[in-house]
């Protein structure tokens, strides 16, 4: 899980010194702080913010102080005062065109030397390769090939280079993980690459930056980062082929409801070993093993597997899960074979 | 100069409706983009404030996310180019011609081309919500392929781009009009470098147009292509590349922020050097400033696609680009405050407004000093830290100028003053709720909160900021409510100003208030950027506790000749307007090969308002060409 208290401690802290404001929202949690870093990619970018930050301040409180004591300072006492003319200064001028030159000459500097080590194309290493789709509004995740074929959550393992390949099977998409990598857009008919790496276990919210329709707002996703072991068993369960309900089971009659192209299921999703063979929509072979479903914006769970087979337009307006008006009865049955489906 | 017996009566000044609407006079042509852009600024703030009100609670369900992508759609492109672009332009109408001392435009007809064009323009964007089944729903960015007929099947897009084209042509005549007259038609003595520096900002912006906006109109033209003849340039799948739009766009689009703001630089040195009784200071670094940051501002668009995937090299080439921005930005902050050290400061509305510019122009200024950090740029890049920091150069900027140029001219345009007290009201609720606003909006981002999304959960840890931002809005909007307060009272008050209210130092204020016709009758001597403030305390500037008094009535009604009314601009634009629909309906997404029925209906439909439209367009062209200039 995150370690909400480093959060907390560092926010709070700030938040004596700033505004009772801050120090109440900053006990609330906040997931995708860029600036609460759990990688040493996202680390250093935090970093150089903080450095670019305080210049900025500094060239701010400057600009603000003169400027208000001028106005205090000038302000036209007698109607016929008669300030000097002044049309200029060039020592002055050329110190106020040099000094900011120079700052910039050393962000730029940074800025430089910083994307080679947290650039997307520059990974520090060969690891794991992954593959990453976005779909209209989901994220579909690949292994192995596309052999292992899943989505929303993107399982890694701690303390190794994960490089990520991204494909859009549709417009513009941006892959986002704030606590973990900056973004990179991922574009149709481009192959985009990035990396992720960090030691720290734990779930770390991303989300789509780039806005691609209705639903750009609910296209999210979670990265686990699981100890090696923890994710090879998981890599291990997700490639078996999926669980048989047992018959006479509701689960095994939600799978006929399933697998009857008069619900049309089967044209757009896929259960590996059955007739279900459709790719428009999130494979759904182990979907009970995920977090999360609806473009993870309800966690995986009876009542909400529920809520989405009964109207996913209500959940997620303009998504393009069509499914007929079903009956609670026959609701309850498919989402038991959803739930089977571990 | 003997009586002329050939003096055209036009010299008077004509009124009603119909004066109106064939105008030619670059004040009136002012005054109607300016009330006409006021008009899309408040239909543009209003769809901020229901962007707003969406986003003050998480999960609110106030708007559906169809109906929130139209809405904020429509805000960026109704403020980019309903509101500020025309706003500058109709201050630039008014007043370049006044400050360089010139009679008119150098061309009035296109002039009134131009406002014709921006308003039927943007009544054609506005239709979509009524007639296209939708408005446009892509961003104001329009990104492709998402602006494709896949994925967004209604006419909404096919009008953004259409409209698109007609202010296209519009900024571009208009662009064409200010660079001409301000090289040709200066009053004797007003060289280039005696520019007022508004006059500067009109011709930088005016250079910036030409070159810039023709990279959108080829871009949408494309675009419109794939959409309506089913051509691939921005799919990828018929070899085209998505990549290319964005390129296109970006080309336009950066130049574009300057476009909007150059008016405002100037605006803002002329209010600060005229409440400070001195000259702007470092005026040559100040239009080589000027001149610079324009030209930077076509090396650096792809810093708006840091992230799309481009080689480190690029990356690293455009954030250079991009520091190098700052420099003359620096330049221009410290020469305003160099002109208000040791000034003798009237601290009323206009120069409120100019010193809150200064004030907050400058934490724009740093937030994209700190986007153009690559790095930092793929963490912070489309999340609301951006919305923050380009409010931060448009409002801010541009409209906290265009505020202070209202109070600073509105004497001179109308004989009345604002009212201070409803003036410094506006002023402290538009700084409060700014603030509020978009400061906020910089946190929020930093928090992981992206833009463009039409809701959010609860968990994010972005409600109270959100919330905050949303009471801001509210509060800069109150600021604005008495800001219209303030024009209609005013309006009904006695004409009290002078010609020369402000202890003025150009020459518009050389002339009545409001100028007539003709705007002058006689030219004072014109020898430093500051002619009025010579005439007034002698040639070498230096001060003289009694002013002279300058006589400019040149005796009242000047023999002056002034170009002919014509209807013929709005005929031609009404025939342009026309086509743009029967474009629109005529073909429909290619399928004119694929379907026959679709195809029966298009053949009907497309003779009829295509080729009226042409018939429409000649008939005002002939006329043009028929009518004597004047």
């Amino acid at each position: 899980m995150r370690l909400l208290w480093t959060k907390w401690s560092r926010l709070c802290a700030l938040g004596i010194a700033s505004l009772s404001l801050f120090g109440l929202a900053s006990c609330q949690s906040t997931p995708q702080d860029i600036l609460a870093p759990f990688s040493p990619a996202a680390e250093l970018t935090a970093n150089l913010f903080y450095f670019v930050f305080w210049i900025a301040v500094i060239i701010f409180i400057f600009v603000e102080g003169l400027l208000v004591y001028f106005v205090i300072r000038y302000k036209r006492r007698a109607e016929n005062e008669h300030p000097e003319q002044y049309h200029g200064n060039t020592k002055l001028e050329i110190t106020w065109t040099v000094i900011p030159a120079l700052i910039l000459v050393v962000v730029f500097f940074l800025t430089i030397r910083a994307m080679g080590q947290v650039g997307p194309t520059s990974p520090p290493g060969q690891g794991i390769p992954v593959r990453v789709i976005g779909h209209q509004w989901w994220w579909e995740v690949q292994y192995n090939d596309g052999k292992v074929n899943y989505a929303t959550d993107l399982h890694i393992p701690a303390g190794q280079v994960v490089n990520v390949q991204l494909t859009s099977e549709n417009v513009i998409h941006s892959f986002w993980v704030p606590s973990l990598m900056g973004k990179t857009d991922v574009v149709p008919g481009y192959t985009n690459t990035t990396w992720l790496y960090t030691d720290k276990i734990g779930e770390y919210s991303g989300q789509c930056a780039e806005f691609c329709g209705a639903q750009h707002a609910n296209m999210l996703f979670k990265v686990i980062v699981q100890s090696p072991a923890d994710f090879d068993a998981w890599l291990k369960n997700v490639q078996a082929p999926a669980e048989e309900p047992a018959p006479g089971s509701q689960a095994a009659r939600g799978k006929e409801m399933f697998l009857n192209p008069k619900n049309a299921c089967i044209g757009c999703h896929t259960v590996d070993g059955t007739a279900a063979v459709g790719v428009t929509g999130p494979n759904l072979t182990h979907v009970a093993s995920r977090d999360c479903i609806a473009g993870c914006l309800l966690p995986f769970d009876h009542s909400n597997v529920v809520k989405w087979l009964t109207d996913p337009q209500a959940v997620k307006p303009g998504t393009l899960m069509r499914i007929p008006k079903l009956t609670p009865d026959e609701v309850d049955a498919l989402s038991a074979y959803m739930e089977s489906l571990k | 100069m003997a009586t002329n017996v050939l003096a055209l009566p036009r010299a008077a000044e004509p009124t009603g409706i119909m004066s109106w609407i064939t105008t030619v006079d670059h004040k009136r042509i002012g005054i109607l983009y300016l009330v006409t852009a006021v008009i899309f600024f408040i239909i543009g703030g209003i769809e901020a404030l229901i962007i707003r009100t969406q986003l003050a609670t998480p999960s609110s369900t106030l708007v559906d996310p169809a109906t929130y992508n139209q809405v904020f759609t429509m805000h960026g492109t109704t403020m980019v180019f309903l509101a500020l672009m025309p706003l500058n332009s109709g201050f630039g109408n008014y007043f370049v011609p006044l400050m360089i001392g010139a009679r008119d435009m150098a061309f009035p007809r296109l002039n009134s081309l131009g406002y014709w064009l921006f308003l039927f323009g943007g009544l054609l964007l506005y239709s979509s919500f009524l007639i296209g089944g939708g408005a446009p729903d892509a961003g104001w960015f329009g990104y492709a392929p998402l602006s494709e007929r896949a994925y967004s099947p209604t006419h909404g897009i096919d009008f953004w781009i259409l409209s698109l084209q007609l202010l296209g042509i519009s900024s571009i005549i208009g662009g064409l009009n200010f660079i001409v007259t301000i090289l040709n038609m200066r009053a004797p003595g007003m060289t280039l470098n005696r520019l007022p520096l508004f006059v500067w900002g009109t011709l930088v912006t005016s250079l910036l147009a030409i070159f810039a906006i023709p990279s959108i109109s080829v871009a949408l033209f494309l675009l419109l292509f794939d959409r309506t003849f089913a051509t691939s340039f921005y799919l990828p799948g018929g070899s085209g590349d998505p990549l290319l739009w964005q390129h296109l766009f970006w080309f336009f689009g950066h130049p574009e922020v300057y476009i909007m703001i150059m008016p405002s630089f100037g605006i803002i040195s002329e209010v600060l050097a005229t409440n400070s009784r001195k000259p702007i200071f470092g005026y040559a670094a100040m239009a080589f400033a000027f001149a610079g940051i324009s030209f930077v501002s076509f090396t650096v668009w792809a810093h708006h696609m840091f992230a799309v995937g481009m080689s480190p090299l690029a990356d690293a080439i455009f954030a250079g680009m991009s520091f190098v921005v700052g420099v003359p930005t620096g330049i221009k902050i410290f020469n305003w405050l160099g002109t208000i050290w040791r000034g003798s400061l009237r601290v009323n509305t206009a120069f409120l407004f100019a010193a809150g510019f200064i004030g907050q122009f400058t934490i724009g200024g740093l937030g994209g000093i700190m986007l153009a950090v690559v790095p930092v740029d793929w963490q912070i890049t489309d999340t609301y830290f951006v919305v923050g920091h380009f409010h931060y150069t448009l409002f801010a900027g541009t409209v906290l100028a265009l505020f202070a140029g209202t109070y600073y001219w509105f004497p001179k345009m109308t004989g009345r003053f604002l009212n201070e007290k409803l003036g410094q009201i506006h002023f402290w609720l538009t700084m409060v709720g700014m603030t509020m606003l978009f400061l906020t909006m910089h946190y929020v981002g930093v928090l992981g909160m992206p833009r463009r999304i039409y809701t959010y959960g609860p968990n994010m840890g972005w409600d109270l900021w959100n919330l905050i931002e949303t009471i801001g809005a509210f509060i800069v909007a109150l600021g604005v409510l008495f800001f219209i307060v303030n024009l209609f009272k005013s309006m009904r008050q006695k004409a009290t100003a002078t010609n020369d209210p402000w202890d003025g130092q150009t020459l518009e204020w050389a002339t009545s208030s409001p100028p007539p016709a003709y705007n002058f009758a006689s030219m004072i001597p014109v020898n430093s950027p500051r002619p009025l403030w010579d005439a007034k305390y002698g040639p070498h500037s230096e001060f003289a506790s009694n002013p002279k008094k300058i006589d400019l009535s040149g005796g009242g009604n000047a023999n002056v000749h002034l170009p002919n009314p014509s209807i013929w601009p709005l005929v031609l634009t009404i025939g342009l307007v026309i086509i743009a629909i029967g474009i629109i309906f005529g073909f429909n997404g290619g399928a004119l090969a694929l379907d026959i029925s679709s195809m029966g209906m298009a053949v009907q439909s497309l003779p009829i308002a295509f080729a009226g439209g042409i018939v429409v367009f000649f008939i005002g062209l002939v006329g043009w060409i028929a009518q004597p200039a004047g």
